[in-house]
């Protein structure tokens, strides 16, 4: 009987998304303090991108699909940035085991992507993130206006390809 | 200008960190103990009149962190005598018989045993409940919660009595149980009486982890080993009306026989009366009796 | 039916749910800045159980297990509130039996203004590293130990950083009873001192304090009623080069999980590492004695802890090597960790045509250097000297390489001794030696059509013997994967628990939404943390979970 009932809410939920999710509605980042490599302190509500598109991919040390995506994302950094000026902001969910070989490890792999450390995942609770990896398309006036969760390799093409729309003006495929 | 108001906040935050070290916190010198209390009760020393309270260890002979927990029901039961009733509760994964020898006999669980650490929701071992009542808001207690637990428990008021009146046949091991319970304190139709059988020593190996490996104690006394419930794991129903008086009288009597693995000198009989508002956290114990059946 | 709700609850979260109602169905982008913003996530994880006596999984009276979570959050300018709404009915396998019941724990309202930001209600904090508080919610672990009260964060200057706050510690669907407060202060010493702004050379202090008030109704010990916890911390930055170390300090604290002693409690925690490109190393080492701190000093299991002593060791993901992982010892530890990651550049002659990447991790830890003192104190314990027992020691290499455009592979060796006594609380295993090697080796079929293949072989002595495990993953991007795998038992020194437990799972993902089946066998598990044993039952079964994100 209880399941009966939890199962109806679940449809609710899904079927209320699908309603609402006609216009898949944009949100503005959260504004929560991280730190950068250099100790400094960055609030969230001021990332920005010089008015251009940025992603924020969320990952960990341990989270091997999000090194994949990562990994596979660095392989083509250098043409995405010459071609759409994006920037991604690699923010690190690793806790106090983990987070001191962040740096030296997003060093070691040679990312150039902005890493910060959300240490007490602030952010990604702020964000409602339940798994990771989880990324983030942000757009040039700091909203969100497109998320994806996992990774399987290929998700990549998606990313960029929905990057690409934004900047000119045209639906993203969700 | 910017430099006085950095020293201004740095000195404030230094003063503070001082003051709130200093007296955020009791430093206590050897010696670490002081004596129990003295189990001062109401005057009459008569069986029937004080109030009883029930602390269940739930154990196996297979859990090497046990053995302490059991030292401590132990210490508290002679600390508060007839006050105090422990029942060991062998049930769940450590007092499974499939660890291998010496530990596949004998086998020490009993349905109700297993009833009652699914219901209660117990997780780990040793832990146990005093009087299934939450003690600073937690039902499970470790065993470093017990002694606490029955000191505040001890405090409770006296609610009713249960007298039990056994009668013992050796020829077919028959065993027939009166029991007697007197409303000191206004009933309802929610009171339950619960007959349960306890052994007391059963020789049996226990694990224990302050010895060094195998750690295995082949001939451990194990105290007030639950051997099975009489009428049911929740008992029986009091009173078919709430607003039950003082002084009411309700009895009850039962039939049961003893198994041939039982030593009948040292089984007792464990009685309590519980409150079931049907909610885990409020199942409250409100008497408990213990007897010898012969 | 009766849902265990609280008032305040079930206000607060009919409240939001009132709101995504009626913002939502505006459907106005732009409106949406005047009326604030809604999101939430959901998750649900149900399994069905089927009793298996070969692996001895048991019965489970109820059949099926579900948990349930549910966020909803609403920001406007500079408010916010929220609620969370848990479900464990009943909880799965592995988590807390205390969790069973429904309700509404988490709910909180908070708001910034200028330099000051409030929050009332629950809250989650870190102080530091960790060693004296953390409070965080570890959902799949299931671990929430949150807090419940006032915080508040004040920034008098630019480069000052202060938190204070005071609260009660979540504990299942209810509360511990200890009183916590604590105060921590940050200095950014480039943000203060003039001229520093652009300086190389960044270093940040900073010192935290937190109490827990608790009555005495021990009988028969004399207990601190206010145990009380320090710390200060320093970090340096200079190009590449970072150095941190923490020391923190806690006053006589008798517990359960010490076993009532008196002695004070420390904890060190250092580390130096430097990062180049294509190139990083980090080295940390810690000194743990005494430090577990709950807010409740009779707290057992994973409930009521104020702080976080994560193990000085690599976090492995592969499957077989995850039967041995190591737990700090909170009563104490001394112990090491060196990683070195190094990327071959492209086109050399050891790294290809696309570079490789080796990673090396070194970790080992002892127990403390401790004399037994008699009295309730305990022991007393030299500094940064290894004591006789060896309880863990880990060495790994991992070398990743992408070969052609459609192949990469990782390999990876684990040599691994694990105490077994010590870190399960038990005896006679002594230490278990392993040796662990895996070959993962991805392949794309075409655009968007991956195959993944895993095989991992980790030889043990003694415990339960060798296994061997095979993964094979089909992942269509963006949303679709499959996967099967099995690990046998084969090297089990008892042939009739020669086991195979295999599994599989599927799943759909559309943007925030992921959806996944999976039907299969689970080892069992069995752990003594202080003084208390736990046993998490092997189980066969089928399992659905949705996660979504709005």
């Amino acid at each position: 009987m209880r399941y009966l009932l939890l199962f109806f809410i679940l449809i609710g939920i899904i079927y209320s998304q699908s309603i609402f999710a006609q216009s898949h509605s944009v949100s503005p980042l959260p504004s929560v303090a991280l730190k950068d490599l250099q100790g400094k302190t960055i609030n969230t509500a001021d990332l920005q991108n010089d008015g251009k598109p940025f992603i924020i991919d969320f990952w960990a040390t341990w989270c091997k699909p999000c090194i994949l995506e990562l990994n596979t994302i660095a392989e083509n950094y250098d043409e995405w940035q010459n071609e759409t000026g994006v920037k991604i902001y690699a923010i690190s969910i690793d806790d106090a085991r983990n987070s001191s070989k962040v740096g030296p490890l997003a060093s070691g792999k040679g990312w150039e992507y902005e890493i910060l450390l959300d240490e007490n995942s602030d952010l990604k609770r702020a964000l409602n993130i339940n798994n990771i990896p989880h990324t983030f398309l942000v757009n040039g006036k700091g909203e969100i206006v497109w998320q994806h969760n996992s990774y399987t390799p290929g998700d990549e093409d998606l990313l960029y390809e929905n990057l690409k729309n934004l900047i000119a003006g045209k639906p993203l495929t969700h | 200008m910017l430099m006085k108001k950095f020293l201004f906040v740095t000195g404030i935050m230094v003063a503070l960190s001082f003051g709130i070290s200093f007296s955020g916190c009791d430093i206590i010198d050897s010696p670490y103990t002081e004596n129990a209390p003295t189990t001062e009760g109401p005057g009459d020393t008569t069986e029937t009149s004080i109030r009883k309270v029930l602390l269940e260890d739930y154990t196996g002979f297979y859990c090497g962190t046990c053995p302490p927990a059991s030292e401590i029901a132990a210490s508290l039961d002679s600390i508060y005598g007839e006050r105090l009733i422990v029942l060991g509760v062998h049930a769940n994964f450590f007092a499974e018989t499939t660890h291998g020898a010496p530990y596949n006999s004998p086998d020490l669980r009993t349905p109700a045993g297993e009833e009652y650490y699914n219901y209660f929701g117990f997780v780990s071992n040793p832990s146990g409940m005093v009087n299934r009542k939450p003690f600073n808001s937690s039902l499970i207690l470790s065993k470093d919660g017990w002694s606490p637990a029955v000191v505040q428990s001890l405090q409770a008021d006296h609610e009713l009595d249960i007298a039990l009146t056994p009668a013992y046949t050796a020829s077919n091991r028959q065993l027939s149980i009166q029991a007697k319970v007197t409303y000191k304190k206004p009933g309802t139709r929610k009171d339950k009486l619960v007959i349960l059988l306890s052994e007391s020593p059963v020789i049996a190996p226990q694990k224990d982890y302050r010895l060094p490996a195998p750690s295995n104690i082949l001939d451990f006394k194990h105290k007030h080993v639950l051997r099975g419930a009489v009428n049911g794991t929740w008992g029986d129903t009091l009173n078919i009306s709430d607003n039950v008086p003082v002084g009411a009288v309700v009895e009850r009597s039962y039939n049961t026989t003893l198994d041939n693995s039982w030593n009948p000198d040292n089984i007792y009989i464990i009685a309590y009366v519980f409150r079931d508002n049907g909610t885990i956290n409020d199942r409250e114990i409100l008497q408990a009796e213990e007897k010898a059946i012969k | 039916m009766r849902w265990m709700f609280s008032i305040k609850g079930s206000l607060f979260f009919l409240l939001i749910v009132f709101n995504t109602i009626l913002i939502k169905a505006q459907d106005k982008p732009e409106g949406n800045k005047d009326l604030g913003n809604i999101s939430g996530n959901f998750q649900t994880d149900f399994q069905y159980y089927r009793t298996d006596t070969l692996i001895g999984a048991p019965k489970v009276h109820e059949k099926g297990l579900l948990n349930g979570w549910m966020n909803l959050n609403y920001t406007r300018g500079n408010f916010r509130m929220g609620a969370r709404y848990e479900s464990y009915l009943n909880p799965l396998l592995g988590f807390d039996p205390r969790f069973k019941g429904t309700g509404i724990m988490y709910k909180y309202a908070g708001y910034t203004q200028g330099d000051l930001d409030i929050t009332v209600g629950s809250f989650y904090e870190q102080f530091g590293s960790g060693m004296i508080l953390r409070s965080y919610e570890e959902r799949q672990l299931g671990f929430d130990n949150a807090l419940e009260g006032i915080r508040l964060k004040y920034r008098p200057l630019k480069g000052i950083y202060l938190k204070g706050f005071v609260g009660k510690m979540r504990s299942f669907f209810t509360y511990g009873t200890g009183l916590l407060r604590g105060a921590d202060g940050e200095i950014h010493l480039n943000e203060i001192v003039p001229g520093w702004a652009e300086k190389k050379l960044r270093i940040n202090v900073g010192g935290s304090f937190v109490s827990r008030y608790q009555a005495d109704e021990d009988p028969v010990y004399k207990l601190p009623e206010n145990v009380a916890a320090g710390a200060g911390r320093m970090s340096v930055y200079y190009g590449g080069l970072t150095f941190f170390g923490e020391y923190a300090y806690k006053v006589n604290d008798p517990s359960s999980t010490n076993n009532f002693i008196y002695r004070p409690g420390e904890g060190t925690y250092l580390t130096a590492s430097y990062a180049a490109k294509g190139f990083g190393i980090s080295l940390s080492a810690k000194r743990i004695v005494n430090m577990d701190f709950r807010a409740d000093r009779t707290a057992f299991g994973n409930n009521l802890n104020n702080n976080f002593l994560p193990a000085l060791t690599r976090q492995h993901t592969y499957r077989l090597i995850t039967l041995y992982p190591y737990a700090t010892q909170p009563n104490g530890e001394v112990g090491v960790q060196g990683e070195l990651s190094y990327t071959l550049p492209k086109k050399s002659l050891l790294g290809g045509t696309y570079g490789t990447t080796i990673i090396v991790n070194y970790s080992e830890i002892h127990s403390l250097d401790s004399t037994l003192r008699t009295g309730g104190y305990g022991y007393d314990a030299k500094y940064f000297s290894n004591g006789e027992k060896l309880y863990f020691q880990d060495i790994n290499i991992e070398v990743s390489r992408k070969w052609s455009p459609k192949i990469k592979t990782i390999f990876t060796y684990i040599h691994l001794d694990y105490n077994k006594d010590v870190i399960e609380g038990r005896t006679g295993f002594g230490i278990i030696r392993t040796q662990t090697g895996i070959v993962d080796v991805s392949y794309k079929l075409r655009k968007k059509h991956t195959i993944r293949a895993e095989a991992q072989w980790m030889k043990v002595q003694g415990d339960m013997g060798s296994w061997g495990m095979g993964l094979l993953e089909y992942t269509f991007a963006p949303s679709f994967f499959v996967a099967v795998w099995d690990e046998y038992n084969y090297g089990n020194p008892n042939p009739a628990k020669q086991l195979h437990y295999y599994g599989g799972t599927m799943g759909l993902i559309k943007g925030g939404n992921r959806i996944s089946v999976g039907y299969g066998r689970q080892r069992a598990g069995i752990f003594c943390v202080g003084g208390v044993c736990r046993f998490v039952p092997a189980s066969n079964g089928f399992s659905i979970s949705i996660t979504s994100t709005f």
